[in-house]
């Protein structure tokens, strides 16, 4: 009989960004089962949020998500508009989509960067971090930072884009397009990046429709959800756009999603741009004197699929109840089918495939001694201890090969 | 699958389930909100599913004032509405069948749900501890008293 051996991924594993543990059993090099400890984040958000005003709840689910910060406040937005049946003005319906897109191209350059250093590719991570700061740059341009935009409000948006930047952000996202083709020559052209992906982590469309996974972890399945597409909100309607869908139901086919998804981003936003520019300026959003008693399903893409918010009100000034479903809830369960009967050597590329956002943004970077406040490890330290960790790894496996 | 004809849809489900249903409040366009009893949970969901190929979105409990209704969110992609299945439970001793037999995406909510409002699910196939695991006590709810209750500042 073979002798099982656990190995585990995380909790706190730098490389993993947040808190999640994940358990691989391995017979040799094969992965046979999968289990995982969840909750090492959870701040009782739903629960806060019957305590704080609708304005309020706004910048606590900003919150959630680091990486996708705008698509959560996009969908408890749309539910508090469905409760209070309020209208948007137009060119607040802009605003929101080009801020949805221009978080879309960050979250997946972000993600095709972490993917290239999974798989040993430091170009590609130095690269796609590199052209992400453009995106970057366009968000402090438009908003003020960098993350956590603080830009929605119930019946629109906090701040105009004035018409004079829309020619800045134009030359902006012409610079970026360039970058985009070249990180997609380079990753789909590459043989050893296709030895690695493809056939890799399968997902089966019955799969998909089993756990219920979203986003382009179902697109890359073959199976076109989008709720932009199915249940159309902000300006998605009012411009030209495609569903980015793949068969290849495997890493590779995830990856081709994203990168293709970005430059229908870049045309969304061109798009409402143009559209945008014909609005009148500052006409940013309508008051909204109370919300009557109701419930209210708020739906956005999110980069990483369906972001659901449902939100009872009783006619007061909070939610009475405010459930948040992020698109990771359903998409990491499914590595219950993609990583076993593969390797240890993949498991680290499946488990990115779906672009994981455990419960969002609890990063560690340093770690101080209090007494002395001294630094005792630095972010550097904890990479050089987890590349340091992986070599350990790779030796044992060739070891025990 | 050709898309469902909404119009009639609050009759079709009335006629297939007669009794079953006790309720069906459509307040915004897309969305409807239909009360079952909770003995007709798995047949009603298995429609949904396989008949109807609804999308799973998520369950959400929720503590009222006489014990707790669990909303389970379903999607059809083809035409963006929500269908949502409500069952009520009482305060004692809560108790409902587990739909993850039938379908994995249920899963991790049901536990979840457990965790948070007390309310079991019978016939779950991996009844363990999701997200409470030394994070608080297994027979401390959090959840399972109405907002109302814990908050005094509310304003009307």
């Amino acid at each position: 009989m073979s002798k099982q051996a656990v190995i585990p991924i995380g909790p706190y594993h730098p490389l993993q960004e947040e808190p999640e543990l994940f358990k691989l059993y391995c017979e040799g090099e094969i992965v046979k089962d999968i289990d995982w400890e969840t909750g090492y984040n959870h701040r009782g958000i739903e629960k806060i949020n019957e305590s704080k005003t609708f304005d309020q709840v706004f910048f606590v689910v900003e919150r959630i998500c680091g990486i996708c910060s705008t698509s959560h406040p996009f969908a408890f937005a749309n539910a508090m508009e469905e409760v209070g049946r309020v209208e948007v003005p137009d060119r607040a319906l802009y605003i929101r989509s080009i801020i949805g897109e221009l978080e879309r191209i960050h979250s997946h350059l972000l993600w095709v960067g972490l993917a290239g250093h999974f798989l040993g590719y430091n170009t590609v991570f130095m690269w796609a971090w590199k052209y992400r700061e453009l995106v970057l740059d366009i968000f402090e341009k438009v908003t003020g930072n960098r993350n956590n935009y603080a830009m929605f409000r119930i019946g629109g948006v906090r701040r105009d884009i004035p018409d004079i930047h829309i020619k800045d952000i134009k030359k902006m996202l012409d610079e970026l397009r360039p970058k985009i083709d070249l990180l997609t020559g380079a990753v789909m052209d590459d043989p050893v990046i296709h030895a690695r992906t493809k056939k890799v982590g399968i997902l089966s469309k019955e799969d998909i429709i089993d756990y219920g996974a979203v986003g382009p972890t179902a697109r890359a399945s073959g199976i076109p959800i989008d709720i932009r597409r199915d249940d159309p909100y902000a300006a998605y309607s009012m411009v030209d756009w495609k569903v980015i869908t793949s068969d290849g139901c495997d890493v590779f086919a995830k990856a081709e999603v994203r990168l293709l998804e970005m430059y229908e981003s870049v045309s969304i936003i061109n798009q409402c741009l143009d559209k945008m520019g014909k609005t009148r300026e500052g006409d940013i959003y309508n008051p909204v004197k109370e919300i009557p008693e109701g419930t209210g399903y708020g739906r956005a893409e999110a980069p990483r699929g369906e972001v659901f918010h449902f939100v009872k009100t009783d006619g007061s000034n909070s939610p009475v109840r405010h459930k948040v479903r992020a698109p990771s809830y359903v998409n990491i369960a499914t590595f219950k089918k993609s990583c076993v009967g593969q390797t240890i050597a993949d498991a680290t590329i499946i488990l990115a495939a779906v672009d994981p956002c455990y419960c969002c943004t609890e990063r560690m970077a340093f770690a101080y001694d209090y007494s002395s406040g001294k630094k005792l490890l630095n972010g550097l330290d904890l990479i050089r201890i987890s590349q340091q960790k992986t070599n350990d790894l790779k030796k044992d496996i060739n070891n025990s090969l | 699958m050709s898309s469902i004809n909404y119009d009639i849809f609050p009759d079709m489900l009335k006629l297939n389930f007669s009794t079953d249903i006790l309720g069906i409040m459509i307040r915004q366009r897309k969305r409807m909100i239909v009360q079952i009893r909770k003995q007709a949970l798995l047949e009603i969901a298995n429609y949904f599913l396989d008949e109807l190929k609804y999308r799973f979105i998520i369950a959400s409990g929720m503590a009222t004032d006489d014990g707790y209704d669990i909303l389970y969110h379903f999607s059809d992609d083809n035409t963006g509405y929500i269908i949502n299945l409500m069952v009520s439970l009482e305060r004692k001793d809560p108790e409902i069948e587990s739909l993850s037999n039938m379908i994995s995406a249920t899963n991790w909510i049901e536990r979840e749900i457990h965790e948070l409002f007390g309310i079991n699910f019978t016939n779950h196939p991996e009844m363990k501890s999701l997200i409470s695991e030394g994070n608080w006590s297994e027979t401390d709810f959090p959840y399972s008293r109405p907002a109302r209750d814990n908050i005094k500042s509310r304003k009307k």
